[in-house]
């Protein structure tokens, strides 16, 4: 198994646990970094690859390229999708077809606020749009109450970088991204223009921290934790981490800003994909076995042991209502959760209906036209490069893949 | 100038020659000893409250105690560093050997035989080290694919030895040159065959250059990013560079990182100052 | 009663001499350069020959797409500006790091050939960096250039200064050269004190007698006698900084917006990002060139400035 770098403990005790059980040895590997491209090659070289974690955009060309196997010989095929929330199991479906099991879905870019330096400032209510949101972290900047009072979602390291800060804020604002096939609906004068035109307003006006476009995961979480920021949009699941002590001096100060008739942030949807190096059935119905272990439900009890661990332990939200709503979760998420009750609601409305950039991420190139948006929008922000050319970059990358991939 | 403003000149750029070299390691040090909740505190400390050096042992797999007397289990990336600490070792072994079996008897002929084609061996041998790796990895890829071998252990010895064999022709050949002439002559005087010249005299004199040569063949294997980070990230024969690459881009504590940062420069550390009087007759400027 | 056999013969006294000393020096000595000629054409000449095959190809492997493209990789990048961006952010860099590394290494080794205290122990430590694998030293890097908890953070805080972002689309080829400076300068250390060791004392007491100002016994002393092993540090720099990799990886990413991706780091995104292999082989093509070029540039400069050498010996 292939799995992305956050907690390898929590995933080797599973394993293990898993391994006891049904007697099959699994090893464990751990990806972080360029992980798209990294697992990729190994798809490609056809390396011993039998669960993969992968995001929602990279699948339909893996698909496509058959690196992965589907799941429609899955036996608890129909009954998985049935509990899966509905965004979860439209961004998991491709052509019609269940390609991968849910590891995780939160949301990315979800607006966390300190209040500690909202107070300082004197601002007592929550912005309910972007232009809002802009406007109270200069209004934090004017008090004094913070030199860099914004921290935008990944503007700097490229693999899941800036590009889902891009589509996010686009899709939550209602501009328009890509149509059908991932057809592009923008140009250099369209709402994205005058997006970008903001962010570069942030950047020259110095309300973000320095050195945000070569910030690395870690620098988000660490320069967020260290106090300073008002608002942030932030992957969901960190609020854990805001919370506890020992990795956060802004302890029991950080909330989830409510989405008042404003989405925040889109859908992060994590999922167990299965790679194909020409496994016999027997292998195969193996891979089913444990990515319905970590994926769903443990086939013995028929209790969802893993999503529940991994929702209660480390505040990584699943694919299925059944898990995020059930009582061991909210018991142990209230146990951590500022201001619980008003809170608690606010992170469930977060996860009712999110957006998702399905119309790009289900195409057969949607990562090769992130890496190239990785790469073109930090030099509309920093301004080497002019915002309407790098909107029509954009847009004419996506028409050239549409070319070579879809003829 | 006078004398003592002289003085007091090469002292200062002493100072600063000093600074500039340490200064960036003992900030990785201490960064690796600062508790964890230290790391980003405002305003930035210099130096620790209190040393922590609970990573080291943490990232080793072990239990240990923070000064504030918590007790901590392993570190989340223990087996991953663990794991690759052993790889590496056993990737740049294996790459030592084999590169000192092809290229001491090599360098050994191009630097005592009057060989017709010798210059234009070396140069055959030498320019390869012209081809960057990256160049390499690309046919690699293709090729690592038909023969399975992306993933193991034995790819990326494969892969190291690209480099490391070049390199030590080169540098064996002037090592066997700088040796004094005649040392043959006198072997086979006392009934040495030609190739029992090399092996009995000629080699074990030449034994601290040798180790040099291996000295250098482990740190090109163990220092090497770029065919670890594309063929092994990930498999169960991750070496430390992609572990550590793993760390580094993760959520993981940043001084987590920095102490298997110093983990891993341990090794190639301890060898260059055991073996540092043979390192230092690496006289590359007479090649 | 009965005959008695003869022994066998003794075999002839005189061994035939071993095989080594039988065959001519010059099959012995193919005999022993076998090994690392076999190796390095299995795995150095044919992979980079089948590049050369590869770097005419186009395919798509998500597509299934494969074509033999002749030129079209090679004519097609070279129509692009990322490519000719990449392939100027490489010369600068390379500029920068040898320029750097030249500095900070002949300095050093000015500066250790006087007598101060403490100069063994910093003799031994200036080549810690050097020991370093370069991606520890990015790391090691991230954690001085990092203006949100870098050392040079600290430094400015203390001072009473903002933060200083290192990385920025115009500072960033400067800041990577530094590191790769900073790690490799010690190795053109060791080169020039070895020769610095060499300059008689007296010709630079006649200088200054002679009323030759310290710019003068500079070029005029020091130069001469430091030209060639300071040509070979400059081969030696020039190529890395031309295929350097991991820095890049560790501290930017060839970000901010591509204001770092040289040459390797281009080739690293087309061929492992984008799956293109066939272009990222025709790139690697031409960077291969282009060290070619700079590795041969500076031998013809330091064999010129050599022979020169010599030939004033003579006269």
């Amino acid at each position: 198994m292939r799995i992305w770098g956050a907690y390898p403990d929590f995933v080797e005790a599973q394993t293990k646990a898993f391994s006891k059980t049904y007697g099959t040895d699994v090893d464990l590997g751990v990806i972080a970094g360029d992980y798209p491209s990294i697992v990729q090659n190994q798809l490609r070289q056809k390396q011993k690859l039998d669960l993969v974690y992968s995001l929602g955009h990279l699948p339909k060309a893996w698909g496509t390229a058959g690196y992965i196997h589907d799941y429609e010989r899955f036996w608890a095929k129909e009954a998985a999708a049935q509990e899966m929330l509905p965004a979860v199991r439209d961004a998991v479906t491709i052509d019609g077809k269940l390609v991968g099991l849910p590891y995780f879905a939160f949301v990315n870019g979800a607006l966390f606020a300190n209040k500690q330096v909202l107070a300082k400032s004197g601002l007592d209510s929550w912005p309910t749009t972007y232009d809002e949101l802009y406007a109270q972290v200069r209004k934090v900047k004017r008090s004094g109450a913070s030199d860099t009072p914004y921290l935008p979602s990944f503007w700097g390291a490229p693999w899941y970088g800036i590009p889902f800060g891009f589509l996010q804020e686009a899709m939550n604002r209602k501009m328009p991204l890509f149509g059908a096939d991932g057809v592009p609906e923008f140009d250099d004068s369209s709402g994205v223009a005058d997006m970008l035109g903001q962010w570069r307003d942030l950047y020259s006006e110095n309300l973000v921290p320095k050195g945000i476009l070569t910030f690395q995961e870690s620098d988000w979480i660490e320069t967020f934790a260290a106090g300073g920021i008002a608002y942030s949009p932030q992957l969901q699941y960190d609020l854990k981490t805001f919370a506890d002590p020992a990795k956060s001096k802004v302890a029991g100060q950080i909330v989830a800003v409510p989405q008042d008739g404003q989405n925040w942030g889109m859908l992060h949807i994590g999922m167990y994909l299965i790679g194909n190096r020409g496994q016999s059935d027997e292998e195969l119905a193996q891979a089913y076995s444990l990515a319905e272990y970590f994926g769903y439900r443990d086939r013995k009890t028929k209790d969802f042991k893993v999503p529940i661990g991994w929702a209660a332990e480390n505040n990584l939200t699943q694919g299925y209502a059944a898990v995020n709503n059930s009582p061991e979760v909210e018991a142990a998420t209230r146990a951590w959760l500022p201001d619980a009750d008003e809170q608690w609601p606010v992170l469930q409305d977060y996860m009712a209906d999110p957006q998702y950039a399905k119309n790009l991420y289900q195409t057969n190139w949607a990562l090769e036209w992130m890496s190239h948006a990785s790469r073109e929008l930090p030099r509309a922000v920093n301004g080497d490069a002019s915002i309407k050319s790098t909107v029509r970059s954009l847009r004419e990358k996506a028409e050239k893949l549409i070319e070579e991939y879809d003829k | 100038m006078s004398s003592l403003r002289r003085s007091v000149l090469v002292h200062l750029g002493a100072l600063v020659l000093a600074v500039w070299t340490l200064v960036p390691l003992v900030w990785l040090v201490l960064t690796s000893v600062k508790p964890s909740n230290e790391f980003a505190s405002k305003p930035l400390r210099f130096l620790p409250t209190d040393f922590d050096f609970s990573n080291y042992p943490r990232l080793l797999g072990f239990d240990a105690t923070s000064p504030s007397g918590t007790k901590l289990g392993p570190s989340a990336h223990s087996s991953l560093i663990v794991d690759g600490l052993i790889n590496s070792a056993e990737v740049a072994v294996a790459v030592t050997i084999i590169s000192l079996m092809v290229s001491v008897p090599a360098s050994y002929a191009l630097a005592r035989l009057n060989l017709r084609w010798r210059e234009m061996g070396l140069m055959a041998i030498v320019a390869t080290r012209a081809i960057p790796p990256i160049a390499t990895t690309i046919p690699f890829f293709a090729l690592f694919s038909t023969l399975g071998l992306s993933g193991t252990r034995t790819g990326l010895v494969i892969a190291h030895l690209t480099i490391a064999v070049p390199l030590l022709v080169w540098i064996g050949t002037s090592f066997f040159a700088s040796m004094p002439a005649g040392l043959e002559k006198m072997a086979r005087i006392d009934g040495c065959s030609r190739f029992q010249a090399m092996t009995k005299i000629v080699i074990p004199a030449a034994l601290p250059s040798i180790t040099a040569m291996g000295v250098i063949a482990f740190l090109t294997s163990w220092n090497e990013f770029m065919f670890a980070l594309i063929f092994n990230t990930g498999s169960d024969a991750q070496t430390f560079p992609s572990a550590l690459a793993s760390m580094f881009f993760q959520v993981s504590v940043p001084t987590e990182v920095a102490a298997a940062t110093c983990l891993g420069l341990l090794p190639p550390l301890l060898l260059a100052t055991v073996f540092q009087r043979f390192i230092r007759k690496v006289n590359f400027v007479g090649i | 009663m009965t005959d008695t056999l003869t022994p066998p013969a003794p075999v002839a006294e005189t061994e035939p001499a071993p095989f080594s000393s039988r065959i001519t020096t010059n099959r012995y000595g193919l005999l022993l350069v076998a090994p690392v000629l076999v190796l390095t054409g299995l795995i150095v000449v044919y992979p980079v020959g089948y590049s050369l095959y590869m770097s005419l190809t186009s395919s798509n492997p998500i597509t299934g797409s494969s074509r033999f493209v002749w030129f079209e990789n090679y004519t097609q990048f070279f129509a692009s500006a990322d490519f000719w961006r990449s392939l100027v952010l490489t010369l600068v860099y390379v500029a920068c790091v040898t320029v750097m590394g030249t500095i900070v290494a002949l300095g050093s080794a000015l500066l250790l050939r006087e007598k101060f205290f403490g100069r063994r122990f910093l003799m031994a430590v200036i080549v810690l960096p050097w020991a370093l694998s370069t991606y520890a030293a990015a790391v090691v890097w991230r954690y001085v250039y990092s203006p949100q908890f870098g050392f040079s953070a600290a430094v400015s805080e203390h001072l009473g200064a903002g933060a200083t972002d290192f990385l920025t689309s115009a500072t960033v080829i400067p800041a990577l050269a530094l590191v790769h400076a900073w790690q490799f300068a010690p190795l053109g250390t060791y080169f020039l004190l070895a020769t610095l060791q060499m300059v008689p004392d007296d010709l630079y007491k006649l200088a200054r007698v002679d009323g030759v100002g310290l710019l003068g016994r500079f070029r005029h002393i020091t130069m001469p006698y430091v030209r060639l092993p300071l040509a070979i540090f400059l081969v030696l720099i020039g190529g890395q900084a031309a295929t350097a990799f991991d820095l890049i990886y560790f501290l930017t990413s060839g970000g901010p917006g591509g204001a770092s991706r040289t040459l390797p780091f281009l080739i690293y995104e087309e061929t492992f990002q984008d799956q293109r292999l066939g272009s990222g082989a025709a790139m690697s093509w031409v960077l291969l060139l282009v060290i070619v070029v700079l590795t041969v540039s500076y031998y013809v400069f330091a064999l010129r400035v050599g022979a020169r050498k010599n030939k004033g010996e003579d006269e």
